[in-house]
């Protein structure tokens, strides 16, 4: 009997579960994506790319837009630093110190994500403000938060530094006290294990935090208006130019500006990608 | 022998008189830190808040504007929660139980509204369901208002919150396997059966933790509310944008008073979070590994 | 370098892991520590190492006190159950790192540190792995690894804390000869801690055996199978048939023995399944016991017949060598005698041992 060839046809399904739901799961999931992500995602990206390269080039690099850029990325880029700092103090205590109070401190840590921006945004400003809690001491000598970028800066610290901790704290839990302890057998004294073999470990987390800090930093909204002050060219950021623009009607404006929100936002989600890739490349585990 | 390392007792990590110093001034360094950057303005909310008595406190919270800020973002979380939490389920089911092409494609959207600013979440539903977006001239021939209505102010909700659920799920579902659901196929159920009586149960507290997040971002959105709210006082006005509009008309007292509710469901939020992880040992950072062979 | 062990004590809260442990191990010499789990060994182990502290006693090496040295400074190498590679380097820079951190007065020249990690390599035959990353690799080749890293730094002793356990039975045997061979080769003074006799009894030249923290007995491999302390050591090393019962009176002078003074109600007797004899018939000069057959595992080197005795809860099992099988050509069912070539007697404490020898003819 001859042999019959059956033709190799491409198929979603790599490889056959005899579990049920398939079709209805990504089918349910696909079509909310869509709906919900996709084509919102489209409708603004078409509509800054209608307005012709020329067009949408000027409108994005306008001087009030771009003092904006200026603003906002280097206010994130600072935050993200602080974050980073701040974020990896706390992981290493949570980590690897136990002492009294330490569930409630790694409960406080998640307090930014579950605070309303808008709640954030105000305390901040009456802690910072001349008459504030905090303030009241700065300004005396002339360190003035509120209403400067000095205040962006704080609130963006705020929400960002969380993603620092939660990102770090997990790595430094997991590792292997065998790794320090063959280390140390191998003659090696307490800064050079930390060097050598904690701090090459952590460092990918650590970079992977901070990015993510810098992303929300750069978006942030709610908590920001409040103690930023809001004047153009100096303490106005992006995602305000939008909300302005929109009550402007400059729906155009608003679209071309939000486009290049989105490329940045992008950019770094590739960039955390990258990184958890190479680390789970070489060492097999996700960070 | 014990895996941790705060724990462990290496005489390794046994600390010199030296390190024990410097151990105790990073913790303090850590606690200071926590303390004015954290804890002061949560005691700030409530400090402005009764700020000028009881008595104002009450009556600010029950103005008609703030009463009906508030039934408006609980409609809003009643309605997005939960559909969230039925895209969370889908989503997790097809990526844990099944191997497909394109499936990092699908995981990386899930991770859009994280990494997108929320002003520019909203404009995106401005721009397909507003009066010269996509949608626009149908709608309103339709009378059908999205934009300047609950409805938007529903879907850019579900837009920021509907990752909590799935990134909760899929982590669980992918470390526990699929074992015992493939048992129940063997054994005859079909496929609502070995969800109800098999996946369920076990994800239960997952499902929980990621539920509660995702009630907690629903109810203090700004951002991307803000967008598409218009601002219509008692009618699209949430709980958070009611705060910021006592604020910008200079009523602090009021605004911190509604912010102080919105602290509160935070705070609940976080001891609600730490109770399922130190019970249930959900999203417990730092799992023991399996040995590698 | 030799490795004194005095009087070490180790608790933890209220469970004491190690319980006035002491032993010697001479210059050179490779002993096992073995036992079950929760007996001490692995604690032994770290505490030799410097990787806990004893709360009683003290470890000389090479004669000098140090108790107190951290472990980076006792001059030992460590080899981990799991691995404990650098995940995070190359096989190369794991071998090469505890050449690298060694202070700048002592550290050999960068020239010197690659030539002796490329030897190192090529010793334990991974010098074409040098570049990957030990995800690559498999679990027998890593603990080469690992084995190598220990020995770049020249360690007067070497430490290994079941470093086989995590691999397949296969790799695990490969591995065990190849250490013996190692061992030979450098004569470094080595201490394995294991929960396998079979691995203990075949790599060391003595073994200890520990027992909920206290030293059962310590020996070389065929002085303690053959001359077991107690009950724990005989049972913990190879199979044993027991037999309640009481001596009886009429005991021939031999087996009445040295305790003749003193008479013994109740015993456990010891038998290894290799010391039963099987008979058809009722043999003339010894005390036999009728038992029938309930399986024969024929499979193997040995042949393993599984017997039962009336009023005998536990199965008997008897191993015979394939020649005597198929000579008696037993079938499951029939009845047979059997009788044991020697037996060891402990008292219910385990504190008396008397050792009675059949094949003398009784």
């Amino acid at each position: 009997m001859p042999e019959t060839k059956r033709k190799k046809s491409w198929s979603l399904v790599t490889r056959s579960s005899p579990l049920p739901g398939f079709r209805v799961s990504i089918g349910f999931t696909l079509a909310y994506l869509t709906a919900i992500v996709l084509i919102p995602l489209a409708a603004i990206l078409l509509h800054g790319s209608r307005l012709g390269w020329s067009v949408f080039l000027h409108t994005v690099t306008a001087p009030r837009v771009l003092a904006s850029y200026r603003v906002t990325l280097g206010s994130a880029a600072v935050a993200a630093l602080l974050s980073a700092a701040f974020g990896l103090l706390l992981a290493w205590v949570l980590a690897r110190y136990s002492f009294p109070g330490k569930r409630i401190v790694d409960a406080l840590v998640d307090l930014p994500f579950a605070l309303p921006t808008a709640v954030a945004g105000i305390s901040l400003t009456a802690l910072y403000a001349e008459s504030g809690w905090i303030g009241r001491y700065l300004e005396p000598h002339g360190i003035h938060v509120a209403f400067t970028p000095l205040g962006i800066v704080m609130a963006m610290s705020f929400v960002g530094f969380p993603f620092v901790v939660r990102s770090v704290q997990p790595v430094l839990e997991d590792l292997d006290p065998a790794m320090e302890e063959a280390a140390a057998s191998l003659g090696a004294n307490v800064w050079q294990r930390f060097t050598r073999v904690i701090a090459p470990v952590a460092f990918p987390a650590l970079l992977t935090g901070t990015a993510l800090a810098f992303a929300r930093a750069a978006g942030e909204y709610g908590s920001v208006i409040f103690i930023a002050g809001n004047m153009p060219m100096r303490t106005e950021i992006t995602a305000l130019l939008i909300v302005t623009k929109l009550e402007e009607f400059d729906y155009t404006g608003a679209a071309a500006i939000a486009s290049a929100m989105l490329a940045l936002s992008f950019i770094i989600m590739l960039a955390v990608n990258l990184i958890q890739w190479r680390v789970q490349r070489r060492e097999g585990k996700r960070v | 022998m014990s895996n941790r390392g705060a724990n462990s007792s290496s005489a390794l990590l046994q600390p010199s008189m030296q390190q024990r110093v410097g151990r105790v001034v990073l913790i303090a360094a850590a606690l200071v830190f926590l303390a004015v950057f954290l804890l002061l303005p949560v005691a700030a909310v409530f400090t402005q808040a009764f700020s000028q008595g009881w008595a104002m406190y009450r009556d600010s919270i029950r103005q008609q504007d703030v009463l009906s800020a508030l039934r408006l973002t609980g409609l809003v979380a009643v309605i997005a929660v939960p559909l969230n939490v039925l895209f969370g389920i889908s989503a997790s089911w097809a990526i844990t139980r099944f191997e497909f092409h394109g499936k990092s494609l699908l995981i990386t959207l899930i991770d859009v509204p994280l990494a997108v600013s929320p002003v520019v979440a909203g404009l995106m539903y401005v721009e397909v369901f507003g009066l010269h977006g996509w949608l626009g001239p149908w709608l309103s021939e339709h009378n059908l208002h999205i934009i300047f209505a609950v409805p938007g102010i529903v879907l850019a909700t579900i837009f920021v919150t509907f990752p909590f659920v799935a990134r909760e799920l899929i982590p669980f579902m992918q470390a526990q396997g699929s074992d015992e659901e493939i048992a129940a196929v063997v054994l005859g159920a079909n496929g609502w059966s070995v969800f109800w009586r098999v996946t369920l149960p076990n994800i239960k507290w997952a499902l929980l933790y990621g539920t509660i997040l995702a009630a907690s971002r629903s109810i203090g959105e700004f951002g991307a509310v803000s967008v598409v709210s218009g601002h219509i006082r008692g009618l699209t006005t949430t709980l958070p944008l009611e705060v910021e509009m006592l604020y910008n008309e200079y009523n602090f007292t009021a605004a911190f008073a509604a912010a102080s509710l919105l602290t509160l469901a935070a705070i609940v939020t976080l001891v609600l979070k730490k109770s399922i992880e130190s019970a249930t040992g959900v999203h417990q950072h730092g799992q023991e590994k399996e040995s590698e062979s | 370098m030799s490795i004194q062990v005095e009087h070490i004590g180790k608790q933890y809260g209220s469970f004491k892991a190690l319980d006035d442990v002491s032993l010697t191990i001479a210059n050179g010499e490779l002993v096992a520590l073995l036992g079950p789990s929760g007996s001490g060994k692995t604690t032994l182990l770290r505490i030799i190492a410097g990787l806990e502290s004893p709360d009683a006693g003290s470890i000389l090496l090479h004669g000098e006190e140090s108790t107190e040295h951290s472990a980076s400074k006792r001059g030992i190498g460590f080899v981990f159950q799991h691995y404990a590679l650098f995940r995070h380097m190359t096989i190369f820079e794991n071998v090469a790192f505890g050449l690298r951190v060694q202070s700048r007065k002592i550290r050999p020249p960068r020239r010197e540190i690659r030539e002796r990690v490329t030897e190192l390599l090529r010793l334990v035959q991974l010098d074409s792995f040098a570049r990957m990353y030990p995800d690559q690799l498999s679990g027998g080749q890593r603990q080469r690894v690992a084995l190598a890293r220990a020995l770049a730094v020249k360690p007067k002793v070497l430490l290994l804390d079941e470093p086989f356990s995590a691999l397949d039975a296969k790799v695990r045997k490969e591995l065990r000869d190849w250490l013996r061979r190692i061992h030979d080769e450098l004569h470094v003074t080595t201490v394995l801690v294991t929960h396998d006799q079979e691995e203990a009894l075949e790599v060391a030249d003595r073994v200890a055996i520990l027992n909920r923290g206290k030293l059962e007995q310590i020996g070389t491999p065929q002085s303690i199978y053959d001359h077991p302390a107690s009950p724990f050591v005989y049972n913990f090393l190879g199979n044993v048939n027991l037999f309640h019962g009481r001596l009886l009176a009429d005991l021939s002078p031999q087996e009445r023995g040295d305790s003749a003074e003193e008479s013994i109600q109740s015993a456990i007797g010891f038998v290894r399944p290799h010391e039963l004899e099987l008979s058809r018939t009722l043999p003339a000069k010894v005390k036999a016991v009728s038992a029938s057959v309930v399986r024969i595992h024929a499979a193997g080197p040995q042949v393993r017949v599984e017997l039962s005795i009336a009023g005998n809860g536990r199965p008997t099992t008897a191993e015979l060598d394939r020649r005597r099988y198929e000579e008696l050509a037993l079938v499951p069912g029939e009845k047979v005698f059997i009788w044991p070539q020697s037996i060891r007697l402990f008292d219910d404490d385990g504190a008396r041992a008397l050792l009675l020898d059949q094949g003398a003819g009784i």
